[in-house]
């Protein structure tokens, strides 16, 4: 047997070495810990202490605990309401900006927004939801009400509002690259072929700009599932998710172990959630890719 | 010579347009177009870039709104009709081949749109695609295609729907010159073959000559001048004309004797008589004159007379061999520059540098030029 | 003109909350609701009296400060190698860079947690700043990673041709043509440090972070204070965002007078 090493010319040799300072950094920082993590799901602790037992336990106690599914299903409510309404809410701007004027105003302020404090739009949120906040006090005002709403804050409502006001901005640039893509010429390729506005949105648009569209869906789906600070704050009790639950194994009850392993448990989740994505906009017949025709007989491949 | 070979156009005309302007905010981009388009023919619009040619376009393609004038399909007013209901297809200038879908897939576009049975569908786009030489390749993805074929599939994906019109802007510019040369000709051939009608934009007048039945010469958003494609060579009615299309000579001159048959014009080349007048010329009128080298000969002096009218005496400056021609440029007694270009015969060329020459032109090669 | 009307709401709805809580920075009264009682910096004052606002606010400047240049000078090495590298290892590197931020923050800070554990480190100023690095690293190389495909590679090759050496094509050719990418990225790495809060709160040691710290005042008080910090961090990123922004547009501006001067 031999060793076969690639070879690299010059160039490519240079390229590796500029490369190795950040990879040293991510796997040093990133790849590592992440499995230091997934060892720790598999080891006992108790009170910020660790025993290095190999055990299944922590897996199996999150899963048989109603609680946790409870969370699970908190978080994933949250993270889909968001995603939907942050994408369908942005679509129509990344619409504009992509083909509908020509100046960049309009993505610079987006921009500017999602760069303005995470916690301060928290605490916007917390000030105009609130019991005695803006919108429950003008109502009581103005006589609308005499009692404040209760459900406009502690509530899963209320934190789906913030997420979508945190991460729209996020997911509107991800739409923009994507409809980039799609220069204007393709849709009126669609249009003269004789697709309707709606044809021309479906079969055209969306397969092209598949990969921003289900990108920026799941990223905000998966940032604002696993966020946990605007739950801590706004969900209340019935806002208590998965993530909220990790952070407080962490910090609080410090049974690292059970919390390292529902991370990875909503890592899964987070997985499937995509699968379960890209299989029904497969099964829309939305996907690129996809051959429409039955394989020809007499095809050759020059 | 060029329009031989192509079918007698039908006279009935599919779109006529009639005073048709395009604004663009403040900016005119078309203006005055009054056009028919004719069953069968291939009508090329020709124009530098940025005359409106691509504008005129999209608006048959009803990608844009005229700002005024009236546009019909077979005598139907045609504003109101959006892209998709027209029966009209375009073969865009980056062939716009979705790269999601392979090259059936992009050819049955159209036919799944109109939701025809499968069966239909396989017939039509093997059809299709077998006419464009691409049948073995209908599997593949857009990206795997070379620019030459991308052309044929985007030619294929619009004639599937059996357009009434087909619009092709400028479909070869992205091409080297030698598929450009077997692409025009496969361009004629499927039009032949299918007999749908072309409106053809260019900007490239060898493309225009070749091509079509009918040019429209654009220039500034207005047509500058509509014929085919040797009355425009010929008889070019602009100085603009006569200087997009192919080399010419052009000389200042005025109108002398007469206004009527027989004119005689006088200028920087001596007297002339050109065998088509404009109608109208006045006694002293200024006019240019556009003489085309291939239209001038060439003889040594010492032989025979100078002509009284139609030539001049010259000396020759320039001896510029062009692969299979050879232009001579010769400088008159007044020190005016005329070129003459003649095939290059196979040994030494006859003339020499510095020698004084004869040159001569027939009646039927002067065009009077009055704008 | 319905797509227009809507945009401008859509930009209302980014931006109404946040001038909501501007607003009640200048509020005279402690209230955080309507009617409006009238103006005052008391809230301010209280703040910028606020010793341990002012230490958090200093943290929060040096950690910034490191994590962006510990980030543009790895990102820089690691721009430069994206049109370098073999495409294999093109095609690991970017998912390298990519995933800490295809994974909610909470995922980066617990993993770093325990590494910090398990190698016995302090938390302290740097177990953050390493951690900012890790989140605005991949931010980083996304936004120069265009810039730098862009880069004409001839004209690398062509100051070599005339005799530049490695490091003098990049000091004269490489470096001047993507400076004002890369300060634009540490900018945006500063802006995303000082704002950073969900990786710290695992991470941070005994000295706070600005974010840190007003994310404890919001556990404990509801009054204005909170507001007029918001305002002040939000306004110090922002300045910064800013200021890139400029530094792009002046960048912008010379390079067009330039080629105005050449005509
Ligand atoms: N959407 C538009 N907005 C403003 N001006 C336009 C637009 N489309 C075309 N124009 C202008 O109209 C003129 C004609 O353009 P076009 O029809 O594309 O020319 P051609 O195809 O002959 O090169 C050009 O000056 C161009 O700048
Ligand atoms: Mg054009």
């Amino acid at each position: 047997m031999r060793w076969s090493f690639p070879s690299f010319d010059r160039r490519q040799r240079s390229g590796l070495a500029l490369a190795a300072p950040t990879a040293v950094f991510l796997v040093i920082f990133f790849v590592v810990p992440a499995a230091v993590l997934l060892v720790y799901s598999f080891w006992i602790s108790r009170s910020f202490q660790i025993t290095p037992t190999l055990t299944l336990s922590n897996y199996l106690r999150a899963l048989g605990n109603a609680g946790m599914w409870l969370s699970m299903w908190n978080g994933v409510w949250i993270g889909a309401w968001t995603a939907v309404f942050s994408v369908a809410l942005s679509f129509p701007v990344a619409w504009y900006i992509a083909y509908r004027t020509r100046s960049n105003a309009i993505l610079y302020a987006v921009l500017l927004s999602w760069f303005s404090s995470y916690l301060v739009r928290i605490y916007a949120w917390r000030t105009i939801l609130g019991t005695s906040g803006l919108i429950n006090s003008t109502l009581m005002q103005l006589g609308m009400i005499d009692q404040p709403l209760s459900f406009l804050i502690f509530s899963r409502t209320a934190v789906i509002v913030t997420l979508v006001h945190l991460f729209v901005p996020f997911t509107l640039l991800l739409l923009l690259s994507a409809l980039r893509n799609v220069r204007t010429d393709y849709l009126e390729a669609a249009r003269d072929l004789g697709a309707s506005w709606r044809q021309s949105f479906l079969r055209v648009v969306v397969p092209m700009a598949y990969k921003g569209i289900v990108g920026s869906f799941m990223f905000t789906f998966i940032l604002a599932a696993g966020d946990f600070i605007s739950p801590q704050l706004l969900g209340g009790r019935e806002g208590v998710t998965t993530g909220l639950l990790i952070s407080n194994q962490f910090r609080q009850t410090g049974n690292w172990s059970f919390g390292a392993a529902l991370a990875f448990i909503l890592l899964g989740v987070f997985l499937f959630a995509y699968f379960l994505v890209a299989q029904s906009m497969r099964l829309g017949r939305l996907s690129p890719g996809l051959r429409f025709h039955p394989t020809l007989p007499t095809q050759e491949k020059a | 010579m060029s329009t031989q070979t192509l079918p007698v156009p039908d006279r009935t005309s599919i779109i006529s347009m009639q005073g048709l302007e395009k604004k663009f905010g403040t900016f005119t981009a078309l203006r005055d177009i009054d056009l028919d388009v004719r069953e069968g023919e291939i009508l090329t619009f020709l124009g530098p870039s940025g005359c409106g040619k691509t504008t005129l376009m999209r608006i048959i393609a009803g990608f844009e709104d005229p700002t005024a004038g009236s546009l019909q399909l077979r005598g139907a007013d045609m504003r109101r009709l959006p892209p998709e209901k027209r029966p009209i297809n375009m073969v865009f200038q980056r062939y716009a081949l979705f790269p999601h879908l392979d090259v059936f897939d992009n050819v049955a576009f159209g036919l799944r749109l109109k939701n025809w049975p499968a069966a239909r569908i396989n017939e039509r786009v093997g059809r299709m695609l077998k006419m464009v030489q691409m049948d073995t390749m209908a599997t593949r993805w857009i990206h795997e295609l070379s620019g030459g074929q991308s052309q044929r599939v985007a030619l294929a994906r619009a004639l599937a729907n059996e357009p009434q019109l087909l619009l092709l802007d400028e479909p070869l510019a992205a091409l080297d010159l030698k598929i450009r040369h077997h692409m025009l000709s496969e361009l004629k051939r499927i039009q032949r073959e299918t007999g749908t009608t072309f409106v053809y934009v260019t900007h490239d007048q060898d493309e225009a000559m070749i091509l079509s039945s009918r040019i429209v010469l654009m220039n500034h958003g207005r047509i500058e001048q509509l014929g085919t494609p040797d009355e425009l060579y010929f008889h070019p009615v602009s100085l603009f004309a006569a200087k997009f299309l192919g080399e010419t000579n052009i000389l200042p001159a005025e109108v002398r004797s007469g206004a009527g048959d027989d004119a005689v014009l006088e200028g920087l080349a001596g007297r002339m008589r050109a065998s088509h007048l404009p109608k109208g010329l006045a006694d002293g009128q200024k006019v240019h004159v556009s003489i085309r080298p291939e239209t001038v000969s060439l003889s040594d002096s010492t032989v025979g007379t100078a002509p009284e009218i139609n030539g001049a005496l010259a000396e020759i400056t320039q001896i510029q061999p062009i692969g299979s021609r050879v232009v001579y440029t010769a400088r008159l007694d007044n020190g005016t520059e005329m070129r003459s270009q003649t095939v290059r015969p196979p040994d030494a060329l006859p003339l020499a540098m510095g020698q004084k020459v004869h040159l001569k032109w027939s009646e039927a090669a002067v065009a009077v030029l009055t704008a | 003109m319905v797509l227009r009307t809507y945009v401008w709401l859509y930009l209302l709805f980014l931006f109404g909350p946040l001038a909501v809580i501007t607003l009640f920075a200048f509020h005279s009264s402690p209230a955080l609701s309507f009617p409006f009682e009238g103006f005052s910096l008391k809230w301010f004052r209280a703040i910028l009296d606020d010793p341990q606002f002012l230490a958090a606010l200093k943290n929060s400047t040096i950690v910034a400060v490191a994590a962006s240049v510990l980030t543009g000078i790895l990102g820089t090495l690691a721009a430069l190698a994206l049109p370098r590298l073999p495409k294999r290892s093109l095609a690991t590197f970017n998912m390298l860079t990519f995933a800490p931020i295809a994974l909610p923050g909470l995922f980066l800070g617990i993993a770093l947690l325990a590494l910090f554990e398990r190698l016995g480190i302090y938390r302290s100023l740097w177990t953050v700043t390493i951690a900012h690095t890790l989140f605005t690293l991949p931010f980083f190389i996304e936004t120069v990673r265009s810039r730098v495909a862009y880069f004409d590679a001839s004209l690398e090759e062509a100051a070599r041709d005339l005799g530049a050496t490695p490091v003098q094509t990049f000091r004269l050719v490489t470096l001047p043509i993507l400076f004002p990418t890369l300060m634009g990225g540490m900018l945006l790495s500063f802006a995303l440090s000082f704002d950073e809060v969900v990786i710290t709160v695992f991470v941070v040691g005994e000295k706070n972070t600005l974010p840190f710290y007003i994310l404890s005042m919001m556990r404990r008080t509801v009054n204005p204070t909170i507001n007029a910090a918001s305002v002040l961090a939000m306004g110090l990123s922002l300045a910064s965002l800013l200021l890139g922004g400029l530094f792009f547009l002046m960048q912008r501006r010379r390079a067009q007078a330039r080629r105005a001067e050449n005509e």
